[in-house]
């Protein structure tokens, strides 16, 4: 890395001699105000590939010219195009500073719509744009974390502590209960694979299929959000749009760009667990309290009263460190007439503050346009990336989640001495592992466990224009992802086979994803006031995942099963070659394979530039619905009107820009993972009495339709006093039908559960958003805030029961009359100070002392009213301050564990929290007597779920700052550079918040869709987020 | 230019909208099947016949007996599971993964039973061939329900014309949502199932449908019913047959090396294709390194356990006071794996003597019957019942011989609620009355509908 660097610093170098002696112009490019516009580009007309880009300081030099009477373009998004005419004669140099108007606001930006780009001023849809600048202000391990608090009515939840889990984003609340309820994703135009669910929720985590895009390698993502932007993906768009454009060569000589960040990771809190004497001290107090006697016996048996008094880990120390990050990014990028390239290289050391998780990612990236005439061109755009996950079991599975639970601090990691039987066995030695209860800190050296991914995203487009004003486009892509999941556990135990070898475990995936469209666009101008825009297009995609096992054979060479392990194996299939070629993984399941094929069409009305109308339809075939519903036809129709270019509004000193808008569309979802409208058999061999069996498996549906969402849109954009407020105000109703239910099914009907359309779901909401440049000159303050309500009630359920539809484990159900991922829990009353029962309230509100979970009403919901973010920037000369604030306000927080950790005292240690216990008649308490036995809590089962665990999930968070001080052009060039920016950076620094428990930010590991919608907010040991604290640097050369 | 742009859209159109159904219609994956594919042949039905068995053999691999178990005197509290703890503390909670799992298998056999009703005339069968198989299908929704129906309700008798809730009793595929029916009801449907299948039914079968089997299960649904004199006329089919006879062993749960000669209807392990079907039964086992789930109560051993001549109790039983208090391990079904003989001619030779005592009967066979148990069970003749005995003296004898005979087997319980409900005793479990709540099982919640009340919540 070094060696390149340097090679890159002489090649700049070199580049700036040559520049002197040629003739030169230079000079700054700003805007009305004279803040420098960084990335701000000026090209010479007529001189194929000449051009430069402004540094961070809005300065630029423009080089390799043919001198004589030039003509010099400076453009920037969001900002007017210049020309400028300028004499030079050769050998000569001149400065040329230029300041560009702002578009009016920021509405002549481009943004990307579905197959197409779209002016701001003229669209009629809710879109917000975030660019580069935003996704790249803080070290994310997937950009979707850094949209965060910055786009209204998008809720970002990041994942839990783990480097590689993945946030939940829901856009405008939550439309689905069954159907995946996450944002379609497009990386330039290519829909991505987005299986939350390839490796289940193992190890306590799923891990994040959005991770292997490098977020430097994005220009901007646009986030559609209602039915005039997202109709257009007919069936896939209901849950919002989320587009991704990657960075292409900008017009200009050759750019580089270096960017490093290196950091720390830190929890955000840590539990405070009883430590052994406590926890022992605890459990006498139960055990007194069950009326027993004598010397308390410990739970499992493992170990006496006497040892454990002698015995004391922390078990959260031994599983926790402090993480270390490290990124670096090199790209390059050159622009001409004919051509342009970006080519960009990353590596991403994500170390999380878990001991053993750390997520490593090394992708490359090529976008290409070439020019063959004015008619033709085609555009590359390929990326490939390589991560290896090296992972440990963390919540339910082991890790922090072992130590805030059955890892007792009794417990040793090794033992110290030997330990005899009665009968003279030797029961341990020194230095064996502790292996009589859990042990996290063995089950992580002992398992060596690594994902390696592989994932390529290429799309080729080949664009024509046969006449003028008529373009047809031709797209195809790529997504392949290929998994590689090995395991090994290594023998400690004198009874396996061969002690020092271990069973080695892989698990291949390979999924392939095609997506191929074609689209036509005709511009009509009418006449002079009218102009339309056409657009037809079909698409067709397909994608289906792969996994594979090793064959195996009887003694008489006859197939007799599959596997995907090898016992007694000296290591993981990915460090021992002979593992790989001995064991062949010929066996190969294909899962179900989904195809759409999709004809839609787009038409554009502009009406004397202020009057605007859009409608869309877009009709979707899916090989997830049966003959009777296989094509889903989904409309919009939206109109624009730009009040403030009428005439008794232009000289309004107030309001400089003002539109109404307003949509209204119907929208699908199809989002299933099999087909389910079929009835599936399958055969098993010599299955009973040595004879074959065949068997349905599911319950068919063949009347499953699509999920359709109806999405009525109000909105208003404003810019007052000469743009220096800008913003915002929507409304939306989302009114979803024949909601796609994984319903269980009463298991009379001889099955478990099946899809089917039930019910119907309502989101409506409030956004606002807005940008006021507070002050501007040489100390310039910026303030963006947005704030989203949302109100989401599930209207009906076809009959079915709240527990027809459950959340995974988690106890969110949904009920008629309350939102999706309603807490349905029997209500806790109080502490009986006499006896020190806890009391709780029966279905009628009585009290009572027994727990049963017939007495359970809803108590809460996970969704939280409004989110939203607040982002100050300050600059000064050349030092920027920024600081961004995310809040959520409302939304409960099921805090799971916490009914053991401060339950029955079992084998499970105790927080900190049980200290304020009933101890004697006439406490008052938070919490019951202590006790072993959990009928003394009322309860058969120590699953005590009741309202004592739920807390108001409400937080304002800082969750990110950054000081950054940029190179002025002297400093940069006396270093030989174009431009350098160093920034420091801190993320989650500070959370207020009232949730008593570890992280009110809570995106715990989910078992399928129906969990994902259900059950954000529902804490199962979940790790806490990670603190970090960077530096960054940034040169340009 | 317009004329062009139409063109071009109107021949896209026409290329791109044909054949789009086909490009739609996907193959299922892997080992998946559509039903077509699935049911073409006489064999594929039979296939889907035989699937009935496998659940079948399932729910009686000891996990059904040990829910009856546990609500009885025959067992202590299980060491370690909460599930199967609620049901021993006489109140169970509708979220119950274990009760849930064992719930839901015979409505799996249900299903498929009557899916095969609902096709069987498309696949060319002969008209015997196609009564056997309706014959077994009926058999087998019947005993699958019957099982479900015998725990989940209160028994007959409970209510004076059986109108209290029942079961679904599942005769469709069709998901429809209704609510229980009575359990009268219930045992019209199952008996009219099972009396409808025996004619068609082959003889005798080990392990498949047979009229013996039919006929030991509608004796002991009339027996609960407390229809003796039809329970005597069902169980004299079957022991007057001959095919069956005590033998020597009082084990019934030998590995299948042992011909048990008194089994009527058994599932089948078969270990040449590693396949067995005695997992539940392995909870009781006393002779594997882990301590055992289930245990004898001590109200069990203090029964037999003067009785020192008793092979059975001998065999079976021993008390180990190693701990800090006594235990009752079980012995009975210390072994690998077995047939579970889920019909035995020892059961229906009890059944017949209180029968035929409670009914006024022919009491000569009723002592031959409590006779030949007890030979079997002491190697003689000395504890037997004179020929005089009375009445009185068989039923006690029986109800004596039946609970240790049967003693893990899940009957214990159904003879307890029989006698509450139709002899009017006033019959009671660690404490509970027979007709407490908790002494039914809950549901699974999953069974919740709008029509489908739930059994009352509270337990005992």
């Amino acid at each position: 890395m070094k060696r390149t660097l340097q090679s890159f610093f002489v090649l700049v170098f070199s580049l700036a001699v040559w520049g002197l002696e040629a003739q030169v112009i230079e000079g700054t490019i700003t805007d009305k105000a004279g803040e420098p516009l960084p990335g701000a580009s000026v090209v010479v007309l007529g001189q194929s590939g000449v051009g430069a880009s402004a540094d961070f300081d809005g300065k630029y030099t423009l080089s390799g010219f043919q001198a004589g009477k030039l003509s010099l373009e400076f453009s920037f998004i969001g900002f007017k195009s210049k020309k400028v005419e300028i004499q030079i004669a050769e050998g000569a140099k001149k400065t040329l500073n230029v300041f560009l108007d702002e578009s009016s606001s920021q509405l002549d930006e481009i943004v990307v719509v579905g197959y197409g780009v779209q002016r701001r001023r003229e669209m009629t849809g809710n879109v917000v744009k975030l660019d580069a600048k935003e996704l790249n202000d803080m070290p994310a391990p997937s950009f979707e974390t850094a949209m965060q608090g910055k786009a209204a009515g998008v809720q970002i939840v990041t994942g839990s502590g783990l480097a590689g889990s993945p946030s939940v984003v829901r856009v405008r609340g939550i439309a689905s209960i069954g159907a995946g309820g996450d944002p379609l994703y497009i990386v330039d135009g290519v829909q991505l694979n987005q299986d939350y669910f390839a490796r289940g929720n193992s190890g306590g985590m799923n891990q994040n299929p959005l991770a292997f895009l490098n977020p430097d390698d994005i220009a901007s993502v646009e986030i559609l959000k209602d039915a005039s932007a997202t109709a257009i993906y007919g069936s896939r768009g209901a849950n919002g749009v989320i587009l991704i454009t990657t960075k292409r060569g900008n017009k200009g000589g050759l750019q580089f760009n270096f960017s490093t960040t290196q950091g720390i990771s830190q929890p955000t809190k840590l539990p405070d667990m009883l430590n052994a004497q406590q926890y022992l001290q605890l459990y006498r107090e139960a055990w007194i309290n069950d009326g027993n006697t004598g010397t308390p016996v410990l739970p499992n048996g493992v170990m006496s009263w006497e040892d454990a008094q002698k015995q004391e880990t922390d078990w959260v120390d031994e599983v926790t460190r402090t993480g270390y990050k490290a990124f670096y990014d090199f790209g390059v990028s050159k622009g001409t007439d004919k051509y342009n390239f970006y080519a960009g290289i990353s590596y991403d050391q994500n170390q999380s503050y878990i001991v053993g998780d750390e997520y490593n990612r090394f992708s490359g990236r090529f976008n290409g346009d070439y020019r063959f005439s004015d008619r033709l061109s085609l555009s590359a755009s390929t990326s490939l990336t390589q991560s290896i996950y090296n992972r440990v079991d963390n919540a339910w599975a082991g890790g922090l989640g072992a130590a805030m639970s059955t890892a007792l601090p009794f417990y040793p990691i090794k033992w110290d001495r030997y330990r005899i039987s009665d009968a003279g066995d030797t029961l341990s030695r020194p230095g064996d592992w502790f292996t009589g209860g859990t042990n996290p800190v063995m089950q992580r050296e002992l398992k060596d466990w690594r994902i390696t991914d592989l994932r390529a995203v290429n799309n080729l487009k080949l664009t024509y224009s046969p006449f003028k004003n008529f373009t047809l486009l031709a797209s195809g892509s790529m997504d392949y992802f290929q998994s590689m999941e090995d395991i090994y556990e290594v023998n400690i135990n004198e009874n396996d086979a061969v002690l020092g070898r271990g069973r080695a475990q892989r698990y291949p995936l390979r999924s392939y994803n095609y997506n191929g469209f074609l689209t036509g666009n005709y511009d009509w101008q009418m006449n002079e006031d009218s102009k339309f825009s056409f657009m037809a297009g079909t698409e067709y995609q397909t994608n289906y995942t792969r996994s594979f096992q090793i064959t195996t054979y009887d003694t008489l060479g006859k197939p007799n099963g599959v596997r995907n392990d090898v016992l007694d194996a000296p290591g993981a299939f990915y460090e021992h070659s002979e593992l790989r070629d001995n064991y062949d993984f010929d066996s190969v399941n294909t899962s179900f394979i989904s195809r759409f094929l999709s004809f839609f069409g787009r038409v554009n009305y502009n009406y004397k530039g202020k009057y605007l109308a859009q409608i869309v339809l877009r009709s979707d075939g899916s090989s997830r619905f049966g003959p009777n519903n296989r094509f889903g036809y989904f409309p919009s129709a939206s109109i624009g009107w730009i009040i403030s270019d009428e005439n008794w509004m232009k000289e309004n000193r107030v309001i400089n820009y003002l539109k109404l808008k307003s949509s209204i569309g119907w929208i699908g979802n199809a989002n299933l993972t099999n087909i389910e409208f079929e009835a599936r058999y399958r055969r098993d061999a010599a299955a009973y009495d040595g004879r074959d069996i065949l068997y349905p498996l599911n319950a068919a549906n063949r009347d499953l339709r699509w999920e359709t969402t109806q999405v009525f849109d109000f909105g208003l954009e404003y810019g007052l006093f000469e743009d220096r407020i800008t913003g915002e105000l929507a409304y939306y109703r989302k009114n979803t039908s024949d909601v796609l239910l994984n319903v269980s099914l009463p298991r009379v009907t001889g099955f478990g559960s099946y899809y089917d359309n039930v019910g119907g779901l309502l989101n409506e909401g409030v956004e606002f958003q807005i940008k006021t440049r507070n002050l501007v000159g040489d100390f310039r303050w910026t303030t963006d805030f947005n704030i989203a309500y949302n109100y989401n009630e599930i209207l009906s359920l076809g009959g079915y029961s709240a527990d027809a539809v459950a959340g995974g484990t988690n106890d969110t159900r949904t009920v008629v009359g309350q939102p999706v991922g309603t807490n349905f829990l029997v209500r806790f009353s109080h502490v009986d100070a006499a006896t020190g029962r806890p009391v709780y309230l029966d279905i009628d509100g009585n009290p009572t002392f027994s727990w049963d979970p017939a007495d359970r009403v809803p108590v809460g919901s996970v969704l939280p009213d409004a989110v939203g973010g607040i982002t100050n920037t300050f600059s000064y000369k050349q030092w920027d301050l920024s600081f961004l604030l995310v809040f959520t306000i409302g939304g409960d927080i099921y805090d799971s564990s916490s009914k053991r950790q401060l339950g029955r005292m079992d084998d499970w240690n105790k927080t900190a929290q049980i200290f304020d216990r009933w101890r004697a008649p006439g406490d008052e308490a938070t919490y019951p007597l202590l006790t072993l036995d959990e009928r003394n809590h009322g309860s058969t089962t120590p699953w005590i779920n009741t309202d004592l665990w739920l807390h108001d999930g409400s937080y304002l968070r800082l969750r990110n700052l950054t000081l950054s001080y940029r190179l002025n052009r002297n400093q940069s060039k006396s270093l030989g550079l174009k431009g350098a920016q160093i920034s420091f950076i801190g993320t989650n620094l500070l959370t207020f918040t009232k949730y008593p428990g570890l992280d009110p930010e809570i995106a715990r590991d989910f078992e399928n869709a129906t969990d994902r919608n259900m059950s954000v907010n529902i804490t199962y040991l979940t790790p806490p987020q990670e603190r970090t604290y960077s530096v960054r640097l940034n040169v340009n050369f | 230019m317009k004329k062009s742009f139409s063109a071009i859209a109107l021949i896209s159109g026409l290329l791109l909208s044909t054949g789009c159904e086909k490009i739609l219609e996907t193959p299922l994956q892997g080992a998946d099947l559509t039903e077509d594919e699935a049911l073409q042949s006489k064999q594929d039905v039979l296939d889907l016949l035989q699937s009935c068995y496998d659940v079948t053999a399932n729910v009686y691999n000891g996990r059904i007996q040990y829910l009856g178990e546990l609500l009885s005197d025959n067992l202590t509290e299980p060491t370690i599971n909460e599930d199967l703890t609620e049901v021993y503390n006489h109140n169970t909670l509708f979220f119950n993964g274990t009760i849930g799992g064992i719930y839901g298998d015979p409505y799996i056999t249900a299903f498929r039973a009557n899916r095969i009703l609902e096709v069987i005339d498309d696949f060319g069968f002969s008209d015997a061939e196609k009564a056997e198989i309706i014959a077994q299908v009926k058999f087998l929704r019947a005993i699958s329900q019957w099982e479900i129906l015998k725990l989940f309700a209160h028994p007959f008798g409970f209510t004076a014309n059986n109108s209290h809730d029942g079961i679904i009793y599942r005769t469709t595929t069709v998901a429809e949502v209704v609510p229980r029916d009575p359990v009268g009801a219930n045992y019209s449907d199952i008996i009219a199932d099972l009396e409808s299948a025996l004619p068609d039914l082959q003889l005798s079968s080990d392990f498949y449908a047979s009229q013996d089997a039919a006929n030991a299960f509608l004796a002991k649904i009339y027996f609960q019913a407390g229809n003796y004199s039809k329970a005597v006329q069902h169980a004299d089919a079957v022991i007057n047959s001959g095919r069956y006879s005590l033998g020597t062993s009082v084990d019934r749960f030998e590995n299948d090396t042992v011909d048990v000669t008194e089994a009527i209807f058994s599932n089948t392990s078969r270990p040449d294709f590693g396949d067995f079907r005695s997992g539940g039964f392995g909870n009781y086992r006393s002779d594997v390194p882990n301590p055992p789930l289930f245990r004898a109560s001590m109200d069990f051993y203090n029964t037999y356990s003067a009785d020192t001549t008793d092979i059975r109790f001998k065999n079976f039983f021993e008390l180990d006071e190693s701990g800090d208090e006594p235990v009752v391990l079980i012995k009975k079904f210390n072994q690998e794996w077995f047939n579970v003989t889920i019909l035995h001619l020892t059961d229906l030779k009890l059944l017949r003597a209180e029968a035929l005592a409670e009914s006024g009967g022919d009491l000569s066979v009723a002592i031959q019957d409590i006779n030949d148990i007890r030979e079997r069970a002491y190697g003689g003749t000395q504890n037997n019942l004179s020929a005089s005995a009375s009445a009185t003296e068989i039923i006690d004898a029986a109800r004596y011989e039946r609970r240790i005979e049967m003693f893990g087997e899940g009957d214990r319980i159904q003879q307890i609620k029989r006698r509450g409900a139709i002899e009017g005793e006033a019959m009671q479990v660690r404490g509970n009355d027979w007709d407490c709540n908790g002494m039914i099982i809950q549901f699974p919640i999953s069974e919740k509908t709008d029509k489908f009340q739930l059994n009352p919540t509270g337990g005992c």
